[in-house]
């Protein structure tokens, strides 16, 4: 965490690893007053976020540490997009976010297989996409697949994401990967699943049709960036058009 | 000896003819008796004439009622969601605060969840009167409202809302107390609690020391009978700093992955251990593998009396072949004790 804002960064990194919500959001809030969306963004919380992940993939934070850090960066999120700190630093906030919505070709649509209404890990999935600049369609509990593909379709994501917390639940993610390959959309259109059964039971990604999973919710952007580039390949190899707001499956 | 007998030993720090051991074989039963978990989980009787085949198969030192912690969660209101080999799980939690705290808590005489789990442990316990003990089972009141709520709701209000939380702990301490109160009239001659809201992998170690800690030693210690403080899905030994004056505490079940030297020079040599090999792997590790951790628990604490062998973490699935559990019990049976070590 070497930057000009190193000891704010440090200081937000011992509030989160004290899982001191209501502390870490304000010290954002005063960053984000005072330095703008840009530097918020990529000067404060992509580091400490960065870190917090570092720890956590070594098990050495707990998952309410975990929970709290994303929490603080949806909120900050939030106030950006909302237009909080317009003006400050480089930018003013509401034209970062803008900037970054229509920059972004990197969409993701994320839900709750069908049935399961365990939201932890897709709330933490989302704050650490949109931190590292994905716009994320929330479909939110017990999506069915064909809701998944729409919104994939419409938003021009190239990557939807599946949580399931049980076996049975995430043995329906099965029919979202039936559902990609009966539009024609294999290859172009990739599916990420996650969940406490796959951290268990790894075999199990390949089974219900994933094309790949991470450990962790910190872990996700890595993976979601991996299968979008993919899928991009396979569509320009399929010599297919962009389309949709992010050159998604179309 | 009895198992009552050998257990008593361990309990005061004597060793018996062979070392004791038991297995979470809960759900096995429903295996063995050719229960549906559907029914096995509603209904006593079938439950009853489960558990009398698993102390036919391996005749452990203690037997367990159900481990089936989410019927307590349906009994406030949560959906489950059932499966054809497995406990039934929490598929739909309440998500409501205000419907846990609004809503007349479940009382262990009525409601029939609950009035399951308290009669199975009657009838286990009957059965097994004067032969071994029955250990009931309870969710830990700090986890109750993870499982009842859903765990981001929970901790939510734990991080956020640290009144409302401590009003939802209020009420899930007085369940608690409730059902402990009907397992130690129905014959449990101990709980365990399996413990996940208060391990520092889930919350931070000053959050459980300042509000978790003395939360579970009001709970503990008004329990009404011994507790077995169960290391749920995580490491326990490095932690038991925080837990080991707990009022109430018995024993501590540790998992595989712990040091059970470094949990016994945590705890001192006054309390009960127990451990061995994870239960949930044992359809999936070859029986060597499996001997192999078991033996080695065993020989570690070969110089132990108050230490029992047991299985860690979950249930023992459906699918684990009876002879892997045999071989795990003819390893206890037949361990070294270092007497006089």
């Amino acid at each position: 965490m070497e930057s000009d804002f190193q000891a704010i960064q440090e200081e937000l990194y011992a509030r989160m690893l004290a899982a001191r919500p209501k502390e870490a959001g304000a010290l954002v809030a005063e960053f984000l007053a005072k330095h703008g969306a840009e530097a918020t963004l990529s000067g404060l919380l992509a580091p400490v976020l960065a870190s917090i992940g570092e720890r956590w993939s070594h098990d050495r934070i707990s998952l309410a540490v975990a929970y709290v850090a994303g929490r603080v960066a949806e909120d900050a999120i939030e106030a950006i997009m909302s237009g909080v700190g317009a003006g400050a630093g480089i930018g003013g906030a509401t034209g970062v976010a803008a900037g970054r919505e229509a920059a972004v070709s990197k969409v993701a649509v994320i839900g709750n297989a069908k049935d399961d209404y365990h939201g932890l890990g897709r709330r933490m999935l989302s704050a650490f996409l949109r931190v590292a600049g994905w716009k994320v369609v929330d479909l939110g509990y017990d999506v069915l697949p064909a809701e998944f593909v729409d919104a994939a379709l419409a938003e021009g994501a190239r990557v939807i994401g599946v949580s399931a917390m049980m076996l049975t639940n995430a043995e329906n993610i099965r029919r979202v990967r039936e559902e990609i390959e009966r539009r024609g959309l294999a290859g172009r259109l990739k599916l990420a699943v996650g969940g406490a059964v796959f951290v268990m039971r790894p075999e199990l990604v390949a089974e219900v049709g994933g094309d790949g999973t991470a450990t962790t919710a910190m872990g996700a952007p890595e993976l979601f960036e991996r299968l979008a580039a993919e899928a991009a390949e396979a569509e320009a190899a399929a010599g297919s058009g962009g389309g949709g707001s992010g050159g998604g499956a179309t | 000896m009895t198992g009552l007998e050998r257990i008593g030993a361990a309990l005061q720090g004597q060793f018996a003819d062979s070392r004791a051991f038991t297995m979470t074989l809960s759900l096995y039963g429903a295996r063995l008796s050719g229960a549906a978990p559907k029914d096995y989980y509603r209904g006593s009787a079938l439950y009853r004439r489960g558990q009398a085949e698993v102390a036919a198969l391996v005749d452990p030192d203690i037997l367990f009622g159900p481990f089936v912690m989410p019927l307590e969660a349906e009994a406030w209101g949560a959906t489950l969601a059932w499966t054809e080999r497995a406990p039934p799980n929490v598929g739909k939690p309440l998500r409501s605060t205000s419907a846990f705290l609004d809503r007349e808590a479940p009382r262990p005489d009525s409601d029939p969840r609950l009035a399951y789990l308290v009669e199975s442990v009657r009838l286990v316990a009957a059965d097994n009167a004067g032969i071994r003990p029955v250990a009931a089972v309870a969710t830990c009141p700090s986890d109750l409202p993870a499982m009842a709520l859903g765990i981001d709701a929970w901790l939510e209000l734990l991080l956020f809302d640290p009144e409302l939380a401590a009003r939802v702990l209020e009420r899930s301490g007085e369940h608690f107390r409730a059902l402990c109160a009907a397992y130690a009239a129905a014959g449990a001659a101990f709980v365990a609690v399996p413990v996940m809201f208060a391990n520092p992998r889930i919350l931070p170690e000053a959050l459980v020391r300042e509000r978790i800690v003395p939360y579970l030693a009001r709970e503990f210690g008004a329990a009404g009978l011994p507790v077995v403080f169960h290391h749920g899905a995580n490491p326990l030994a490095e932690y038991l700093p925080l837990f080991a004056d707990l009022p109430g505490v018995a024993g501590f079940a540790l998992a595989e992955r712990d040091d059970s030297g470094a949990a016994r020079a945590a705890l001192g040599p006054g309390t009960l251990l127990l451990g061995g090999v994870e239960g949930p792997t044992l359809a999936r590790r070859p029986l060597a593998r499996v001997l192999e951790v078991a033996r080695s628990a065993l020989r570690n604490r070969a110089a132990d009396p108050r230490f029992v062998f047991a299985t860690a973490s979950a249930d023992v699935p459906w699918d684990t072949e009876p002879a892997t559990l045999e071989a795990l019990a003819a390893a206890a049976r037949g361990a070294e004790l270092a007497r006089g070590a």
